[in-house]
């Protein structure tokens, strides 16, 4: 279970073979560039692996790693150069910690979030091992040394062991130390002489009537003399007698005082190891039994630095605590308590191309789990967070650039920027987990991590790294210089066991786990930038080509028009007193026909790629009933007028999404499919989750009828859904949830728990399902585990979460999926500002969306859906075609093209530059949009 | 504007403390936040029920205001923030010791660190307010220094006003530690001190301590009035210091009349020092209002007045700004705390250059300016509008206004209002319903009524007719019938006969109580089927009359009325009053049963149903000014029939009249005592339960 507890740095002899070679032939090439002005990578490193694009080196000493790009000549590392000369401000194990390339947080019973960092817990005492695996190198650390300095030293031992296992491996002088430091003892039969007499003590008891001899050259002188008087006296005369008695009795207490001192130190020994025992006399022959006739050595009281000096000696030793422990128990002492806490957690780096790909198999950490102790008692230490590569290119206070997180559409972290509170941000990816989430009250209006990447630019350089696996289990967590130290830098942090504080009323609380770790794997995949492509551009760009390389999003038709996104609400519920009782009633705001009548208008003004997102339609209005079959709203229409709709607008070449929720779970009446137990997500008392409501004035949470559905149930929700739904011939899909939501499932079986991971695998797996049957799939918020499969996203962040720490909101979302994916932000009429919002999505080339009621918005007040408080089609018609128009004039010109750069000009003016020669610069204080070409004049359009 | 809405809002008021309980606050939609926005808060008014109701957002910030970017160094602690005429700001950075002054378009113009005076150079100490009036002159709030020091826009001295305490004023200032100031046009000095409880301290332009105005009125509560009688003199000194409220912050409007705020309360003061702030909007003007349990009441700390008499009040408990307009109605809200640009963290000053807002933050030290959105733009038009008497304008305005918000009532207020003017009464009922402005409406429906009436006066006539015709001819057919027998033979009557006169003779005990009742008991005229009719009946005539009252006079959220609910608890409260008279009764030598009681106290509901079920009828058809015959009546229906209850009990068990009204006090007593037993039973069961279930639960955890 503790694997390589004295590993050390050793190294196979072809490894090293390897990399002289490795490193020779990078010595050549380093030759060649050296007029690139390349950093050097330090001496102290060793050539681990190498490809046409980057070279990883390791520091076999510290286990840092560095990575050399070969066309720039610049290098990154894992942990900041010099940390120890540059680290000011912290001390002790939170400088350390700018070392480590692993930081993790575990629970104790009596304290939680206790932290370890690989550097004080594992480099510190050698406790890893490097070892290479192809194209890269991995290192196996263990966290928490098992054993204590302390615990090298035998408390006891037999005297012949003793020789054998220590005394003929170290020098003389240490050998020496050694018997003048431990007492050797044994028990005899009784030679006669006066027994010992130690002061409150039952000698018989203690000593069941056996010699207690100590083996010292002045104790065996004595002896010897008494014994050679006691042979004299039975020769000799009266007078001789007394004159020989006593002076036995002299020798005797003479020798007696000596033991006595001894006996007490071993006395004391026994008791402080035995947890049997209460005080000092209760010490028995039976713990000093192992000594009838074998002499034994006892550690006497030894000062702290003869201590050292011994435990020094014994590591030159094979002698091992393990090995201690057994004499203890060898010799009636309890076995040596070992530090259980404990983790064994592997890294491996490996190049990929232009990339470096760091991992840590899961499946091979570990961590304490209901491990024994000495007592038998059972002890589990939950790992609770991982926080991988903290320190990867972290950039010291004096320099200059910026974190970038991507927090909704993307916000970068200036270094050194005057700001006011924060200096430390960790946010979830993907969002929150909603089975996990218990929060009390919630004011403020954020946005979510819907891209599992991080970056940062430094000077001239800059890196992004993309969380290839675990990615919805991460926070991404930066902190600014002066947080903790000196140094900015950002990371994954992975929460491998989630777990949560059970309120158990006036009694207290109780911490709960979820069953079992996390078992996928974590990966995360660095690129490296340069110059000119070093900033958050750069980094987007990079995130892109990622994606089409990895077949997730691919570059669009180019003779396309500006999409429209026609989000419908279809109907909604209200309470309605219904013959004197109040009752939940569907009333409906657009039927299929008003919708159809809608479309019809927006076409004959000219509107052209329409994306008609239909809400409402299943029985129950937008929040429907279990969708485990489809059954229509008859508010809204009849099953023919659904079918008659489709028909028209696949006719006109308008998409068509009518929506579906299948993650929330609205209404659960008696026959429909959902069983509680069954179908929703538990949290972690085992009870389904209800899904938490926050009232708008007070932010004060309320637990609602509404529940999560479990992940496991999705697919057979899924599929009876489609089973039904195919019979309507309609292409499309709209999916609300599956596209900004993961939750959890924290049942209370390890087989049975649904971790985020597994999660987000069912949601993809159900994704493709759904495009694997033909269907066309819209959805709303747009994390990119959905992009794979989306035809269409609406509802895309355009801003950040605006946290203090932020000091510019940046498009990075924008220029992801510009050119391959069509998207819109969210409702336009339903913005704050309208005209802000426009002129953003015209300069990304990003869909129009309006959210439409055909009419009886009356019917909205005073229901849960009053937010929708300016839908009314009528009020928005002209002007969203009026500004559809203007905006697809500008589209055309760049329908065809990608973003190149992104460039702010100052006082609200920002220009996107697009690689066939346009740029469009919009300024938000003038409400101007101007298309530049190339080749003629720049044509302004007002709005 | 002149709406009055005195009646809606009382009645809003009434109801919505009640309301408020049970009709869940709205909530934010988890799947879909409601969170179209650039900003990160939601705002939202109040409705009619105290339930706050998501509204686009009327400001976004749009830029930050920091020492650090402005060259002068980061602003510690700042106090106070004024805005000048000509729109540069002036920021008192009071741990700076300094007043920074930045043009309109934020560039640093100076810093005032100090004076020339005749005894040479002085500095401000921790200067808390500035003011600066129309010739630029600048009035600073020197706190540390215990002064106000006037300087020209020079900066050359021209005053320094101290407190001294005046001859034959009896108040106690230890310290003169001014925290905000206004001059008004005349050249008063106001002054808003901390510490200060007897009002705004009012100096006249020589820098003469004339006296306090405004002192905040001391509303002791009945505990508190209780308490005094009994304390010693000293107690009483010393709780006369904690029971009014500081000033917190004034401002002057265009007319020089003083805002102020204090804790949670706004006051607008004539010259004269009387409030004469309009409060004719739904709620209260204290911020938040309906506040859950657990939840602290708003902290005012800044007001601003913009010149068409809209002013925001600055909330610094959950970071917030309310705006009302001239008449107390809530406009908007918007702000919320946190670690979020755009959010606060202990706001402290609010100004306005008439289109941004710039709200100071005390320990971000930094200045949020809002600038309006389209919608926030539009209110303020429309408002302006009004206020200007161009009343087309406004409402073409507010005509806007739905399109960002079509569940505005004030938008829709604005609409009806101008349909009656323009004589479209029916269009403007429909708006002023949306619009929640019952007294309005009531005048539009009282046109209506008249319109109606006016074009079918013949068929009215003709109705009229006929029903009188009816009338007389079913009374005439009805005398005809044999009187009823003087003698009465209980057995001679049975079945569904038995009850219909059992029924009919509720309308003899109503009128004859005395009589009555003997009769119903003794005579056996009355039968038990007929009294639970009559019970039933009048209980779904209280369900009736909740749900079908005019909308005038119905305050109440007619949704949510449940039948079963409102029977149950009507025909509960019967039962337990009986239970309670047969219990009190028989220890008290009273001759009824139990089900003499039960049938007595049921014939006596009868007038309920007389009464409530015509009067619900006719009120769809009153306007607010024949309310007085509406509540008459309802009145009417109490009085009687708590009248015949005490005859019911005084005759089933033969009563003298005093013995009667003590058992009906203790009657209602014994009323309270088991449902405080009958509450504490179920509190004490839900605990028990409560208990279980978390030994339960630790159990199951900690296995």
């Amino acid at each position: 279970m503790y694997p390589h507890e004295n590993g050390g740095t050793h190294v196979k002899r072809q490894g090293v073979v390897l990399s002289i070679v490795l490193s020779l032939t990078l010595m050549f090439t380093s030759v060649c560039r050296a007029d690139s002005g390349a950093h050097e990578v330090p001496g102290n490193m060793e050539l681990v692996a190498q490809n046409e694009f980057l070279s990883l080196y390791i520091d076999r000493a510290t286990t840092e790693i560095a990575v050399l790009e070969h066309s720039s000549g610049r290098v990154w590392y894992s942990n900041p150069q010099d940390w120890n000369k540059l680290e000011t401000q912290a001390r002790g194990t939170a400088k350390e910690q700018l070392g480590a390339q692993l930081l993790i947080t575990y629970d104790r019973s009596d304290r939680r979030n206790r932290e370890m960092n690989n550097y004080s817990d594992s480099i510190m005492h050698g406790l890893f091992e490097i070892r290479e695996i192809e194209n890269g190198v991995r290192v196996d650390y263990t966290l928490g040394r098992r054993w204590k300095d302390e615990d090298y030293l035998p408390v006891v031992i037999e005297k012949t062991r003793l020789e054998e296992r220590i005394l003929s491996s170290v020098s003389e002088k240490e050998a020496r130390e050694f018997t003048q430091r431990y007492h050797l003892v044994y028990l005899r039969q009784p030679t006669g002489i006066a027994p010992l007499e130690l002061q409150g003590m039952d000698m018989k008891a203690l000593l069941g009537g056996y010699e207690f001899v100590v083996v010292t050259d002045q104790a065996e002188a004595l002896t010897a003399q008494i014994l050679d008087l006691r042979a004299k006296l039975n020769t000799a005369t009266e007078p001789e007698k007394e004159e020989l008695t006593s002076q036995i009795v002299r020798l005797e207490s003479q020798l007696n005082s000596i033991k006595s001192k001894v006996a007490w130190e071993i006395l004391e020994v026994i008791y402080s190891n035995r947890a049997d025992l209460e005080s000092m006399s209760e010490v028995r022959f039976e713990h000093l039994e192992h000594l009838i006739d074998t002499p034994t050595y006892y550690m006497g009281r030894v000062p702290v630095f003869a201590r050292t000096n011994l435990i020094d000696a014994v590591k030159t030793t094979d002698y091992s605590p393990d090995d201690a422990s057994d004499d203890r128990v060898a010799c009636n002492l309890d076995p040596l308590q070992p530090n259980l806490e404990t983790f064994f957690i592997p890294i491996e780096y490996r190049l990929d191309k232009d990339s470096l790909v760091v991992r840590v198999p899961m499946s091979e950490v570990i961590y304490p789990l209901e491990v024994l102790d000495n007592q038998g008692a059972k002890h589990t230490y939950p790992l609770h967070t991982i926080a991988l590569l903290p320190y990867f290119g972290a950039a010291h206070r004096d320099k200059n650039g910026y974190i970038f997180m991507p927090d909704g559409s993307g916000a970068l972290i200036r270094f050194g920027s005057p700001k006011y509170t924060l200096t430390y941000l960790s946010t979830p990816v993907y969002g929150r987990d909603l089975t996990e989430d218990n929060r009390a009250q919630q004011l403020v209006l954020t946005e979510q991590v819907c891209m599992p990447v991080y970056g940062m630019k430094t000077e001239d350089t800059a890196f992004i790294a993309i969380i290839e696996k675990g990615e919805p289990l991460a926070r991404i967590s930066a902190v600014k210089a002066g947080f903790s130290n000196s140094f900015n830098s950002v990371c994954p942090q992975f929460n491998v066991i989630p777990r949560a504080d059970l309120s158990l009323g006036p009694i207290g609380s109780v911490v709960v786990y979820q069953k079992r770790i996390y078992q996928g794997d974590i990966q995360v995949r660095f690129k490296f930038l340069v110059g000119e492509d070093a900033d958050y551009v750069g980094m987007a760009r990079s995130y892109q080509e990622y994606l089409v390389s990895q077949g997730h999003l691919r570059r669009l038709e180019p003779d396309r028009d500006l999409p429209f996104y026609l989000s419908v609400v279809g109907s909604i519920a209200r309470d309605e007193p219904v013959l004197g009782v109040p009752r939940e009633v569907i009333r409906s705001l657009t039927t299929f026909e008003q919708a159809s009548e809608i479309v019809e208008r927006l076409l004959q003004s000219g509107v052209r790629n329409i994306k008609v997102r239909y809400q409402g339609w299943l029985k129950g209005g937008p929040e429907h009933i279990f969708p485990d079959r489809v059954e229509i709203e008859r508010a809204v229409g009849s099953k023919e007028g659904l079918v008659n709709l489709a028909t028209m607008l696949e006719g006109n070449g308008v998409e068509f999404y009518p929506e579906v929720n299948f993650l929330a779970v609205f209404r659960n009446s008696m026959f429909d499919g959902f069983n509680t137990r069954r179908d929703a997500a538990q949290y972690f008392d085992n009870r389904p989750k209800r899904i938490t409501e926050y009232d708008i004035a007070f932010g004060i949470s309320s637990s609602s009828e509404k529940y999560l559905l479990s992940p496991r149930s999705l697919s057979r929700v899924v599929s009876s859904f489609f089973e039904d739904y195919s019979e309507y011939g309609i292409g499309g899909i709209g999916l609300q949830c599956l596209g900004s939501m993961v939750n959890s499932d924290f049942r209370n079986k390890p087989e049975t728990v649904i971790d985020r991971q597994q999660s987000a695998d069912i949601i993809r797996e159900q994704l493709a399902q759904i495009n694997a049957a033909g269907y066309d799939v819209l959805v709303v918020g747009g994390n990119a585990l959905s992009y794979p499969f989306a035809k269409s996203i609406v509802g895309a962040p355009f801003r950040s979460s605006y946290h203090d720490i932020f000091d510019e909101t940046v498009p990075f979302y924008q220029l992801v999926l510009s050119g391959h994916m069509e998207y819109a932000g969210r409702p336009l009429n339903m913005v704050s500002d309208y005209r802000k919002t426009l002129l953003q999505s015209i300069s990304f080339g990003a869909g129009l969306h309006f959210e439409w009621a055909y009419g009886n918005t009356d019917l909205l007040i005073n229901t849960d859906f009053d937010h929708l408080y300016a839908i009314s089609f009528e009020d928005w018609f002209e002007q969203a075609v009026a500004d559809y128009q203007k905006a697809s004039a500008i589209f055309a010109m760049i329908r065809d093209a990608q973003i190149l750069d992104y460039i702010e000009l100052g006082d609200g003016e920002y220009v996107t530059k697009y690689d066939n020669g346009c740029s469009i610069s919009v300024n938000y204080r003038q409400g101007t949009v101007t298309v530049h070409r190339e080749s003629s004049e720049s044509v302004v359009y007002e709005f | 504007m002149s709406v009055r809405r005195c009646t809606a809002t009382a009645m809003a008021r009434m109801v919505g403390v009640r309301v408020s309980v049970s009709v869940a606050l709205l909530i934010v939609l988890f799947v879909q936040p409601a969170s179209a926005s650039d900003q990160p808060y939601q705002s939202y008014i109040f409705d009619q029920w105290g339930n706050p109701v998501p509204t686009p957002a009327p400001y976004v910030p749009v830029d930050v205001i920091r020492g650090e970017e402005l060259g002068a160094g980061k602003f510690n602690g700042p106090q106070d923030l004024f805005i000048a005429d000509d729109g540069s700001i002036y920021i008192a950075d009071s741990k700076n010791n300094r007043i920074v002054h930045i043009s309109k378009d934020l560039s640093l113009l100076r810093e005032i660190t100090g004076f020339e005076s005749e005894d040479g150079p002085q500095r401000l100490t921790n200067p808390a307010c500035i003011f600066v009036d129309s010739d630029g002159s600048m009035f600073i709030g020197d706190m540390g220094n215990q002064r106000v020091v006037k300087l020209d826009h020079e900066e050359n001295l021209k005053q320094i006003i101290t407190y001294t305490k005046p001859e034959g004023i009896d108040v106690q200032i230890v310290e003169f530690l001014p925290a905000r100031i206004v001059v008004d046009p005349v050249g008063r000095i106001f002054v808003a001190a901390r510490n200060v409880f007897e009002g705004l301290m009012e100096f006249n332009s020589d820098g003469e301590f004339v006296g306090f105005v405004g002192a905040p009125l001391v509303r002791p509560s009945l505990y508190d009035l209780f308490w005094y009688r009994f304390a010693t003199k000293e107690q009483r000194e010393r709780r006369a210091l904690f029971l009014p409220i500081e000033y917190t912050s004034v401002t002057l409007d265009r007319a020089g009349f003083i805002y102020a705020v204090a804790k949670d309360e706004v006051r607008r003061l004539n010259p004269t020092g009387l409030d004469v702030l309009n409060r004719q909007g739904l709620w209260p003007i204290e911020g938040d209002v309906n506040l859950p349990a657990g939840t602290n009441a708003s902290f005012l700390t800044d007001i601003t007045v913009d010149d068409y008499g809209i002013y925001h009040v600055l909330d610094s408990e959950r970071g917030r700004v309310f705006a009302y307009d001239d008449s107390g109605n809530l406009l908007y809200t918007f702000g919320t705390v946190g670690p979020y640009a755009g959010a606060f963290s202990r706001p402290r000053a609010i100004d306005g250059d008439g289109e941004r807002l710039f709200v100071l933050d005390e320990q971000r030290a930094e200045i949020t300016v809002f600038a309006p959105t389209e919608y926030g733009q539009l209110i303020h038009l429309a408002n302006k509008h009004y206020v200007l008497g161009d009343f087309e304008a406004s409402t073409e305005v507010w005509y806007q206004v739905l399109k960002y918000n079509n569940h505005l009532p004030l938008a829709y207020n604005g609409l009806g209002m101008s349909h009656l003017r323009q004589r479209d009464y029916s269009t403007a009922m429909h708006y002023l319903r949306l619009g929640n402005n019952r007294t309005q409406y009531s005048k539009a429906f009282a046109k209506y009524r008249k319109e109606v009436v006016e074009q079918n006066f013949l068929w009215i006539m003709i109705a009229v007719v006929l029903l009188v015709v009816a009338i007389i001819v079913w009374y005439k057919r009805r005398s005809i019938e044999p009187e009823i027998r003087k003698v009465y033979d209980a057995s001679s009557v049975r079945g569904w006969r038995r009850i219909a006169s059992g029924l009919q003779y509720a309308l003899h005990v109503i009128v004859n109580p005395v009589d009555g009742f003997w009769d119903l008991r003794y005579e056996d005229r009355g039968n038990m089927p007929a009294a639970m009719i009559i019970l039933l009946l009048a209980s779904l005539s209280l369900v009736f009359m909740k749900q079908y009252t005019g909308y005038l006079f119905n305050p109440r959220d007619v949704s949510q009325i449940n039948v079963f609910g409102e029977v149950g608890t009507t025909v509960a409260t019967f039962f337990l009053w009986c239970a309670i008279n047969w219990a009190l009764t028989t220890l008290m030598e009273g001759k009824g049963s139990f089900s003499d009681i039960v049938m007595a106290t049921a014939y006596a509901l009868t007038p309920l149903i007389l009464i409530n079920v015509p009067i619900t009828i006719l009120s769809n058809f009153m306007t607010l000014e024949e309310g007085s015959y509406y509540y008459f009546f309802r009145g009417l229906s109490v009085l009687w029939t708590g009248i015949l209850i005490f005859f019911a009990t005084m005759i089933t068990h033969h009563y003298t009249p005093g013995k009667t009204a003590g058992t009906c006090v203790l009657n209602i007593v014994g009323m309270g005592v088991v449902v405080f037993l009958g509450l504490l039973f179920f509190n004490m069961v839900s605990m028990l339960t409560e208990y279980t279930v978390t030994v339960y639960r630790e159990i199951v955890f900690r296995l």
